[in-house]
């Protein structure tokens, strides 16, 4: 069983994205694609901006991710987070899918993260349980 | 050559500036922020010479808690005709509440709108470390991004990237804001002089971002008043006229910096804003090329880089050298930026400062004032306003 990278709140769905993260419970990464038009959207919303179409598809994550930016924190804004600092935030894209999606690279230390490099979805549950999306860089 | 047609009657203008001290986060104890947006709008009346009583609008932003109706009640006001709120929860909407104001008093809504916002950050939690994430609940949050420099950190980091921005350019926005509050005796930074070595010897707080690239957290409240031109020529104060002011996201920026990142490429490393610059500048009827002063939101260093390439001061990319080469400096340069100290050095009242900034620069009583300014813009990424001299 590997630590959870952060100690960080759960998943709190709205509705617009209670669908994603059920789908995160099955293990699987799966974005909103407009039933009309085929172009994928993130995050959640319930009518597709090109188009105007609220058909929605789910569908899953290719293979390849990779990195558009990011950021390393060295400010713990709560106490829980004093121990895991410095942390990455990564703005993890999908080229294939022209979505991005918001996560940690959680094998690499800071001086190994470089924007577009190529990232592999790896899970871990967070303290609910529900499996968040991560990324390896390795 | 400049083309500024020159305001009719409705034409909307700034005739009143009130301020309350500005303060380190938590150095306001005993009063509220009702109590100062209160003091701030009967000084702003004061300022401009009217009676508190003549205001029958409100308008604010960044869901600032000083509700009207309290307002009303702490001022006896005897009719708020228009109260507007700028939603969401940061100082995007600074800019967008003068163009609220400005199109309540075009339109007859209202006769004289106080513009305000108030903080009193010691009573409550802070701004800086997150809360009220406006967009995407459980996309940010899990993943340890909560506070606005994290999430804002990555757009300057693939900013850095794509053009190649230098540390040592970068600093020039802490450091001009720095020397320009040692002559504002308002700025709550006016006695800590910062080098270029103390800036790039500060530590990390979200990288890029160097702890002289973060505003700071303060207690304070200002306001303006804004009335029609007809209406402050019944005033001895000078009215500053609006040329323009707007509000606006750029087609994808729904989700942007403070949501899940989804903005089109080719703009990312912009912060955004494109399309409020060019319909603001087609508004005021003028081009970057008049502007002599501008008040650039800066809340971090990176984005004023960013905002002076959207703005049209400099070409794409460019903000470093153009920073770099001294343009920014007051007095020599040729656009001198945040003359008050803006956000990094006088203080962070979300946005509202720099309009009074940009106010007194338009009187000509700034304690840095660009000599013949006649022209001043306003402006972040999402809201922008642009003032001329009277």
């Amino acid at each position: 069983m590997m630590d959870r990278y952060l100690p960080t709140p759960s998943p709190d769905p709205s509705l617009e994205g209670a669908t994603f993260w059920n789908w995160c419970r099955k293990y699987e990464l799966r974005f909103q694609k407009c039933g009309a038009c085929g172009r994928h959207r993130h995050p959640p919303v319930p009518v597709c901006r090109f188009c105007g179409s609220d058909d929605v598809l789910w569908d899953r994550a290719p293979e390849g991710a990779e990195l558009f930016s990011y950021t390393i924190i060295h400010n713990p804004v709560t106490e829980a987070l004093k121990a895991y600092v410095p942390y990455n935030i990564a703005v993890v894209s999908f080229p294939d899918f022209g979505v991005r999606l918001i996560s940690n690279i959680i094998d690499l230390p800071p001086e190994k993260i470089r924007i577009g490099m190529p990232l592999r979805l790896v899970w871990q549950e967070s303290q609910d349980g529900t499996p968040l999306p991560l990324f390896s860089g390795k | 050559m400049k083309q500024i047609s020159k305001g009719t009657a409705s034409q909307a203008c700034i005739v009143g500036i009130g301020e309350t001290e500005y303060t380190r986060r938590g150095g306001i104890v005993g009063r509220s922020e009702l109590a100062l947006a209160c003091e701030a709008i009967c000084r702003a009346a004061a300022d401009a010479g009217i009676t508190v009583s003549q205001i029958d609008g409100l308008s604010s932003y960044a869901n600032d808690e000083s509700v009207p109706w309290l307002i009303q009640e702490s001022l006896g006001l005897p009719a708020v005709r228009s109260a507007t709120m700028a939603w969401g929860g940061g100082g995007g909407g600074c800019f967008a509440s003068i163009a609220q104001a400005a199109a309540a008093v075009r339109s007859g809504a209202a006769n004289y709108v106080a513009v305000f916002r108030s903080l009193c950050q010691g009573q409550r939690k802070r701004f800086g470390q997150g809360y009220g994430v406006p967009h995407g609940p459980g996309f940010l949050d899990p993943f340890g991004m909560f506070a606005p420099p994290f999430m804002l950190a990555p757009i300057a980091q693939r900013y850095v990237y794509e053009y190649g921005v230098r540390p040592e350019q970068v600093a020039e926005i802490p450091l001009s804001g720095r020397a320009n509050a040692s002559r504002n005796p308002r700025a709550v930074f006016r006695d800590r002089p910062l080098d270029l070595e103390s800036y790039l010897s500060s530590r990390m707080i979200a990288d890029p971002f160097r702890l002289y690239d973060c505003c700071q957290e303060n207690d304070g409240a200002c306001a303006l008043i804004i009335t029609t031109k007809e209406r402050a020529e019944d005033l001895d104060q000078t009215a500053v006229p609006i040329l323009a002011a707007g509000q606006g996201l750029d087609d994808g920026w729904g989700s942007g910096g403070l949501g899940s990142h989804n903005m089109p490429e080719a703009e990312y490393s912009t912060g955004g804003g494109l399309q409020l610059a060019e319909e603001l500048y087609r508004e005021a009827g003028i081009g970057p090329e008049d502007v002599d002063t501008a008040q650039i939101y800066d809340h971090f260093s990176h984005f004023v880089l960013m905002n002076l390439e959207t703005f049209g001061f400099c070409g794409r990319g460019e903000a470093g050298d153009f920073v770099a080469d001294g343009n920014i400096r007051w007095p020599e340069g040729g656009l001198p930026i945040n003359t008050s100290g803006g956000h990094l050095s006088e203080a962070y009242i979300h946005g509202l400062n720099l309009a009074v900034e940009g106010v007194k620069q338009m009187r000509g009583i700034s304690t840095s004032q660009v000599d013949g300014a006649e022209i001043c813009l306003l402006a972040n990424g999402s809201s922008a306003a642009i003032l001329e001299r009277a």
